[in-house]
């Protein structure tokens, strides 16, 4: 539990800078008045808007205010929408963790039978197809296959709807535009550990004794070369977060991607540290829980 | 055997998925009785509004939805002319009073009945909260006085001749008095209520807006059931959703894909002139090298209108030399439909004025007009002016282009939302380019408290004039809205870039 109670407390300071380097990120980047007010409003007018938003208020007192706001849970209202930050982050989230969820089971799914079937026929055709598939797929940017999946599965051959986010079909072409450059990464690595963990004596041991070929695989070699796979996760699912932005633009995808772009491009600041923070939270428990799986997986390794 | 298995589960999970049959919501059901074509319309943004409240809002992709949940007092018709909305009649009581007669027997979409108090309480709204966007509009309001239930007064401060289109921009939307004050702002907008034809039934944030027929709307019975707004970013996204008959309306497409959206069976592509014109603003200030008229001269004649329009735009644009474009007040027509292009007199110009290495500019654009301005430097080069290019992303465009800290060139697309000879006011004193001539602000500050509309009209032609001949603004041409039409439906776009939702119709 002592490792479970420090990792949480570093957690606030780690917050705290973040905040502070969002802040002032988006106070240089631009100024939301501007964009706010119609075409043809004069210099008066915004020296009066900018008054009533308070945003003529030095840097530092302008962020003392967020900073004391925040830590009572009012995380500010967005200009343009003219709602809490927090709410319109919140009531857009599901949505984006549903994708980034759905692309990682799309990972998941092609990586590990792929990387084993690579590992187990190391060398042969079938291993040079896989690395090579995983090259390409590394390649290609996301908003390419999004914008091709779209061209050949909805438009020439409409199987699946072009956007939005109504029904499971829905989910098909956006889940795996986000998940294959994921599956890419993972189909290396799967490969890669299985290789390392079939060269262990606790393998051949088990062959030599005469076990089945599929038990050595599923039983001994499966599940030792998880861990490293794992950690991949881990590190990975923020940036599953960050490609959703691209692919959620793309399909439609009413995430915290798509709020996220138009808050930089309008300087909307509660909107935008609302979001980072939201992301730098879930990242944090992501990376809290991978450490949990390590030891259910591997009782070897232990926290002190 | 391991990949064959594999294939094999995704194979399931696709059937089980495609077996599953779950209800398109973009498809009402229509069991019983014969569809008529008029279920649903489907429009494709690329944006999402940002706000139910219209007097809080700046962005035209948000009015364009807006306006058909709210009434205002007048409105304008496509082509830009005044007519009745929620007035009936409308004529100056002095310089600074207006009255306007309301139509009677009018409900919002509550129920409450609309009287003069709802104009009276909506236009002092926006006309006195400073923190609402569309303030600045009007603030010119001084108060509004209700004559009796179905007659109201709006004075304003100083003679205001451009009331009128200020009360027909979707900003001047009329809301209910006293349901908005009994709920507040808050509860009233997630559930807001107006007097146009369609009503507010659900917003689903960045997927789509639903409005739904407003059986008792005052002019007539709307002919959609129901309008859904939606929001899809990507360009190709927009047009492949128009191929697929996702859409009936894909506004905003590229230019790269009007082809194949005409070629498509089932669609095709509507132009129309929209208020955003593109020009080149050029600093005047001391020590700027286009503080000499010679090199500004040199740059307008030097700049080929219609090969950009023709080779960047596919010919949707039209060339212009003012902002004031036909359907705007003031408006000189004689300086639309015509540019200047001599690249041989330009060379002259320049080295008559004694330029012999040519001159070099600095140009500030936005990402949006990159490739326009990148073209105009291929021209400016051939006469021998270098012109270097500092692309700006557009939040820092917008606000260094306020503080006077871009270059002394600024390209931009500029719009004109009160459809008025007053935008050209951005280069009355104090403006971006330091741009200075006693004669014009005698001419400005006349027009914006004349009442005598051919004066003033004739006033604003004269500054037109006036700019044409000095060049504070090159101007190169007004663009047009290009949309993306599904066939069984007949829809022009107008120029203010609004979907009044009922102007469209099934085609014959």
């Amino acid at each position: 539990m002592g490792y479970l109670k420090r990792s949480l407390l570093q957690i606030i300071p780690s917050l705290l800078i973040l905040t502070l380097i969002v802040f002032a990120l988006v106070y240089v980047a631009g100024d939301p008045v501007s964009q706010m007010l119609p075409e043809n409003a004069t210099a008066e007018d915004r020296a009066i808007l900018t008054e009533a938003l308070g945003l003529d208020e030095p840097f530092h007192i302008q962020y003392l205010q967020y900073l004391g706001d925040m830590i009572r849970g009012d995380f500010g209202t967005s200009y343009q929408y003219q709602e809490p930050a927090l709410e319109l982050v919140t009531e857009r989230l599901a949505a984006t963790l549903t994708l980034s969820l759905m692309a990682l089971s799309v990972a998941i799914f092609i990586s590990i039978p792929l990387g084993i079937l690579a590992a187990l026929k190391r060398n042969t055709v079938i291993d040079f197809l896989v690395s090579g598939i995983s090259v390409v797929g590394k390649a290609m940017p996301n908003f390419w296959i999004g914008i091709m999946l779209i061209l050949f599965f909805a438009v020439m051959f409409p199987i699946f709807p072009v956007s939005g986010a109504d029904s499971p079909l829905h989910f098909v072409l956006p889940s795996i535009t986000l998940g294959v450059a994921l599956a890419a990464e993972m189909t290396r690595l799967v490969r890669a550990s299985v290789l390392e963990v079939i060269e262990q004596e606790y393998v051949q041991t088990a062959r030599s004794k005469g076990q089945m070929e599929s038990i050595v695989i599923g039983k001994h070699v499966f599940l030792n070369s998880l861990i490293p796979v794992v950690t991949i996760i881990g590190l990975q699912f923020p940036q599953l977060i960050g490609g959703a932005i691209v692919v959620e633009t793309v399909f439609s995808w009413p995430g915290i991607g798509r709020l996220l772009l138009t808050a930089i491009e309008t300087s909307d600041m509660a909107v935008v540290q609302a979001i980072v923070f939201v992301i730098a939270l879930i990242t944090i428990v992501v990376n809290l829980v991978t450490d949990i799986i390590y030891r259910v997986l591997d009782p070897r390794i232990k926290y002190n | 055997m391991k990949k064959l298995s594999f294939l094999s589960i995704l194979l399931i999970t696709v059937l089980l998925i495609s077996a599953c049959s779950f209800s398109d919501p973009d498809e009402p059901s229509t069991e019983g009785e014969e569809a008529s074509g008029y279920e649903l319309i489907t429009v494709a943004n690329p944006a999402d509004i940002t706000t139910l409240d219209p007097h809080n809002n700046s962005v035209i992709t948000t009015s364009a939805v807006l306006v058909n949940m709210y009434s205002k007092l007048i409105q304008r018709d496509a082509s830009g002319e005044i007519i009745p909305d929620l007035a009936t009649n409308w004529e100056k009581v002095d310089d600074v009073t207006w009255e306007f007669e309301l139509e009677e027997d009018v409900t919002f979409h509550n129920g409450d009945a609309f009287t003069a108090e709802d104009v009276k309480f909506s236009l002092e709204r926006v006309a006195t909260d400073t923190t609402l966007q569309q303030n600045s509009t009007f603030r010119e309001i001084d108060h509004v006085e209700v004559v009796d239930e179905h007659t109201v007064r709006v004075v304003t401060g100083e003679p205001d001749p451009q009331l009128l289109s200020r009360l027909s921009t979707p900003a001047a939307s009329i809301l209910p008095a006293n349901h908005f004050e009994e709920v507040g702002a808050d509860e009233f907008f997630d559930n807001p209520v107006g007097t146009g034809p369609y009503q507010f039934s659900a917003w689903e944030r960045d997927d789509h807006v639903e409005l739904v027929k407003y059986e008792d709307y005052f002019v007539e019975e709307p002919k959609w059931e129901t309008v859904h707004f939606a929001v899809v970013p990507e360009d190709s996204t927009r047009v492949s959703e128009l191929l697929t008959d996702g859409v009936d309306v894909a506004f905003n497409i590229p230019t790269a894909d009007m082809e194949r959206i005409d070629e498509n069976e089932g669609t095709h592509v509507a132009l129309a002139p929209i208020q955003r014109v593109i020009q080149l603003w050029l600093s005047t200030e001391e020590g700027a090298t286009t503080a000499d008229p010679a090199v500004r001269e040199a740059i307008d004649l030097a700049i080929d209108n219609q090969v950009i329009i023709d080779e960047i735009l596919l010919g949707s644009a039209t060339a212009t030399r003012t902002h004031v474009t036909p359907g705007n007040f003031g408006a000189d027509e004689s300086l639309y439909d015509t540019y200047l292009y001599d690249p041989e007199r330009a060379k002259e110009i320049l080295a008559e004025a004694g330029y012999k290495d040519g001159v070099t500019v600095e140009i500030s654009v936005n990402n949006y007009y990159t490739e326009m301005a990148e073209v105009v430097v291929g021209m400016l080069d051939e006469v021998g002016i270098t012109a270097d290019i500092e692309l700006i992303e557009q939040s820092q465009f917008a606000d260094r282009l306020f503080n006077e800290d871009l270059d002394e060139g600024v390209f931009v697309g500029w719009g004109n939302d009160m459809f008025d000879g007053s935008i050209l006011e951005l280069f009355k004193e104090d403006n971006v380019t330091s741009y200075s001539n006693e004669e014009v602000e005698a001419l400005l500050d006349e027009a914006a408290y004349n009442m005598n509309e051919e004066e003033r009209a004739a006033q604003y032609q004269e500054v037109q004039q006036i700019f044409a001949e000095e060049r504070p603004v090159v101007y190169l041409f007004q663009l047009e809205g290009r949309y993306g039409v599904n066939d069984r439906i007949d829809y022009t776009p107008r120029l203010d870039e609004l979907y009044y939702v009922d102007e469209i119709t099934l085609s014959e």
